[in-house]
């Protein structure tokens, strides 16, 4: 049996779960390791991190799943103190601490909650248009959402923001939020208004993902902008609507609204360029409580091809730890490497000639620029070539990629041994894994030997 | 307390559920006739029709698609008289065992098949080629000539002519290069441009299926053709002992991602069906010990409609499993909520909104209609939504619509149903994953009130 002049390796493929950056499952106002919310602790979930503890577990949490995303958000007075007084001291620290914990950040500023929570800037509502609103039984004061005011201040806010950490490696996406409670669309605003304050977000973050609250015109307005989307309600099959229509009958998120949101909104094909972002309407806990069909809930938000969730960082009820777990790694890209094929044996000083086919076994694409690398070392010699195919445009389907590698000066006669990996473009270090089996412990996938001659 | 709407939500159907236009296919046969007695098949299409013997017949699939191909000197054994009595008798055939049939019409075979007609090799030039390792040389035209060209395009335009559009009628393979048409030949850009050029021209309504890789699919897609292709399932038919097995060239791992990627083929199943023909039979496959998970993963993520297992007996401990793929191939539409005005006043439309899920892997390609029934007594009356049914991808569709009814409807219930129809007859057609379904194929929503005469 003799060598075939084209060596090829079928890794097998891995079908667990793999931690792998910009998908599945995020923690919330916590970072990997820390504590969890206990409910009816009396602590608001919704006040952005201050304070950053030492790391709590080594592991993963104990009650909640592996994340290598943080989710973090904001209310304005915390960032904005005085007007123009910008201070993201907490958003600098949120990022490292998300670093040092294996996340990227995905953050949120909000100009207000709701009445019992974080009010707009003292000094906002002082110098500027606000109105009187009536909301969960109590009164507050909401900007003005399309007054040039408003447009200015929250504008400069998010301007600013971006002058500090559009591009920022650890930044993983930025929600668009700014009407109502918690920035989620619970306010008043001109079309034009939303264009507006959409083109400001846009301007400012021309490098990391900006993601659009699902409904209405300010999805609309940010999707064809290029955003991305969100949608806060992604388990809810009936938590707040009317409870005599009875289960079959209630109002819920996924039936009365998402599919309805997304195709007025044209969203259906948004995830082809841009993250599709998902919250639960409350708990976890809540829906397993309310009896929620969860396999309908993951069936639901994988068809809408879904790359991150945030349970809240409440604990996840024990019997559905699994399934959450399976649809975390369901949840964006998952690539295989099918094949990797490459000339056995190479002359000196000739190219070696190499074709990879990567499937893309997951929901969505990678929403950001890694490069393929084929690396081939020879004892102390190592030579790494990127190829310059464009990652995120890898879809659900196959990429098929072929290139050359002409060798240094250095290598001689002999075996020298290839790898691939997916690297981070400035370090040049692998940071996703591919589903398939192979990868030394430096992330690099072991092909085989070559024969140069 | 009174609501304005009323909501549906009907439970969703899990099992297999045989409808049109996708799942398994019968090859050269039909719903019920016997298998080929071995791992055999013929390429020769049938020219007898035999009466049915089994329901579902015994080691295959409940199909609704017979695939049917047939060599030249068949249906025009002098030139210029071309006949299809045999096709004629296929698609009658077909319809009364519930199938469409998809057809190929194939120039010849391999040297030990039929060759292009007599006539044809008389009068124009032929050459004899080998045309696969390990074959005899077989005789073949050229086939960028002129003269093929036409005398070949002139068989394609008198079946178009006759057969495209025809309800019962699936699709057509684009199939003029090599024996069965699969490619194995060469011909001129050109000329392949002009062959499909009149492939299109005589189908302007039954779908094109053009054949796997190079030019041909390139040529075919660009013009809006689906595409098929023919060894589904190999991952190691063909040995090649000289090297170790893991080396082996296979088509999953070495042709089909490289040319469904290299010919710009990804997106066709959004507009035009994937035909999956499987490579040898499935027992094939599992006597190669080939991994059955791998191969139905691969035809899903190609969107593949029909799979096409050439009517030989499925392996037992595998019909489980091949029974779920051809379920999971093209569309499944799942009905999730029909909503509807609870009351109306006489004169007054009602409206309603649709959200159906297509949980399949492709869409429907067949413009069937969205129908709402409305029954008072003995009077009925069909609401057609204008929704194009081929435009709901996987995923979702939203649907609103008004019906204003006859004045005949009095004051009372008005009972509604909702189908997916054929709209020149108003019969149910498609099934949805959900139910349960009454058994004339309306799917019963809920009644509306009339209020009394406006």
């Amino acid at each position: 049996m003799t060598l075939p002049p084209v060596r090829k390796v079928r890794p097998r493929e891995l079908k667990g779960f793999l931690l792998n950056p910009h998908k599945g499952c995020e923690t919330f106002q916590h970072f990997n390791g820390d504590a969890l919310f206990v409910a009816g602790s009396g602590v608001c979930h919704e006040v952005g991190p201050t304070d950053f503890p030492e790391r709590l577990f080594e592991g993963v949490t104990p009650g909640y799943l592996p994340s290598s995303v943080s989710y973090c958000r904001w209310f304005w007075d915390a960032v904005e103190p005085e007007e123009g007084r910008y201070d993201f001291t907490a958003i600098e620290r949120a990022i490292e601490t998300a670093a040092a914990r294996g996340q990227t950040l995905h953050v949120r500023l909000m100009p207000h909650g709701s009445p019992s929570q974080p009010p707009l800037p003292k000094w906002y509502v002082a110098k500027y248009p606000t109105v009187e609103r009536e909301r969960f039984n109590a009164k507050y004061r909401m900007a003005v959402h399309d007054g040039p005011e408003y447009l200015a201040k929250w504008g400069g806010l998010i301007t600013e923001f971006a002058r500090q950490f559009d591009g920022d490696p650890r930044l993983e996406c930025v929600d668009m939020s700014y009407l109502g409670a918690w920035g989620e669309g619970d306010g008043e605003c001109s079309d034009a208004g939303i264009d507006r304050m959409t083109s400001v977000y846009r301007q400012a973050h021309r490098k990391t993902p900006v993601v659009a609250m699902i409904g209405g015109h300010q999805m609309a307005a940010g999707l064809r902008s290029g955003m991305g989307w969100r949608c806060d309600s992604c388990d809810d099959l009936g938590l707040w609507g009317e409870p005599a229509m009875g289960p079959q009958g209630r109002w819920n998120h996924l039936y009365d609204s998402y599919p309805w949101s997304v195709a007025k909104a044209g969203a259906a094909d948004v995830w082809k360029t841009a993250p599709v972002v998902f919250e639960p309407g409350s708990t976890m806990r809540k829906g397993y409580e309310c009896g929620f069909d969860l396999d309908f809930i993951i069936r639901q938000d994988l068809k809408y091809h879904g790359s991150l969730i945030s349970f809240k960082s409440y604990e996840i009820p024990e019997p559905w730890r699994e399934k959450l777990l399976a649809f975390c790694n369901d949840l964006g890209y998952r690539f295989v490497l099918r094949q990797f094929k490459f000339d056995a044996r190479v002359k000196a000083g000739e190219p070696i000639e190499w074709g990879a086919w990567i499937e893309n076994v997951g929901v969505a694409p990678i929403y950001r620029q890694y490069a393929f690398a084929v690396r081939v070392s020879q004892a102390s010699r190592v030579h790494v070539q990127r190829a310059p195919d464009d990652v995120r445009k890898w879809l659900p389907g196959d990429a098929v990629l072929s290139g050359k590698v002409t060798l240094p000066d250095g290598f001689r006669p002999g075996s020298a041994m290839i790898h691939v990996a997916l690297v981070d473009l400035a370090t040049g270090v692998p940071k996703v894994r591919f589903a398939s089996e192979g990868a030394d412990a430096d992330g690099w996938c072991a092909m085989d030997n070559i024969e140069l001659y | 307390m009174i609501m304005p709407h009323k909501k549906v939500r009907p439970a969703e159907l899990k099992a297999p559920l045989l409808n049109p236009h996708k799942g398994c296919a019968t090859f050269q046969r039909f719903n019920g006739d016997p298998l080929y007695p071995t791992l055999r098949w013929s390429e020769e299409g049938p020219t007898e029709f035999p009466a049915r013997q089994f329901d579902v017949t015994p080691g295959y699939l409940p199909t609704t698609l017979s695939y049917c191909r047939w060599f030249w000197p068949l249906f025009e054994r002098e030139e210029g008289k071309i006949d299809f009595t045999i096709v004629e008798k296929a698609l009658a055939t077909a319809a009364e065992r519930g199938q469409t049939l998809q057809v190929r019409l194939m120039p010849h075979g391999t040297a030990t098949q039929p060759k292009v007609p007599e006539w044809y090799r008389k009068k124009y030039k032929t050459v004899e080629r080998v045309t696969h390792k390990g074959y005899e040389p077989c005789n073949t035209p050229v086939y960028d000539a002129p003269e093929f060209v036409d005398c070949w395009g002139r068989v394609i335009t008198e079946f178009g002519r006759k057969f495209d559009g025809d309800p019962r009628l699936e699709s057509v393979d684009v199939s003029f290069i090599g024996p069965w048409g699969e490619g194995a030949g060469e011909c001129s850009e050109d000329a392949i441009d002009r062959m499909v050029a009149i492939y299109k021209a005589a189908h302007p309504k039954t779908p094109l299926m053009t054949m796997i890789s190079g030019y041909k699919m390139k040529a075919g897609v660009k013009a809006g053709m689906g595409w098929r292709l023919d060894c589904f399932g190999d991952l190691g038919i063909f040995k090649t002992p000289e090297i170790p097995p893991d080396q082996w060239w296979n088509h999953h791992f070495d042709s089909y991602p490289q040319q469904v990627v290299g010919c710009g083929a990804e997106k066709a199943w959004e507009h035009a069906p994937i035909t999956l023909e499987s490579c040898g039979v499935p027992q094939h496959w599992f006597d190669g010990n080939f991994d059955l998970d791998f191969i139905i993963q691969q035809g899903l993520k190609f969107h593949g409609s029909v799979l096409m297992p050439k009517s030989a007996k499925l392996p037992e401990a595998w019909m489980g499993r091949l029974s779920q793929f051809c379920n999971d191939l093209g569309y499944r539409f799942v009905l999730r909520q029909f909503k509807l005005d609870a009351r109306i006043k006489a004169g007054d439309p009602f409206e309603w909104w649709a959200w159906i899920e297509n949980v399949g892997v492709a869409p429907i390609y067949r413009p069937y209609t969205l129908a709402v029934r409305a029954t008072q007594g003995s009077r009925v009356f069909y609401h057609h939504s204008p929704a194009d049914i081929r435009a709901w991808l996987p995923g979702d569709a939203c649907l609103h619509g008004s019906v204003s009814l006859p004045r005949e409807f009095s004051a009372g219930s008005v009972m509604l149903h909702v189908a997916l129809v054929d709209p020149a007859t108003n019969a149910p057609k498609v099934r949805f994953a959900s139910g349960p379904v009454d058994p004339d194929g309306w799917l019963p929503l809920a009644a509306v009130e009339i209020e009394g005469k406006s």
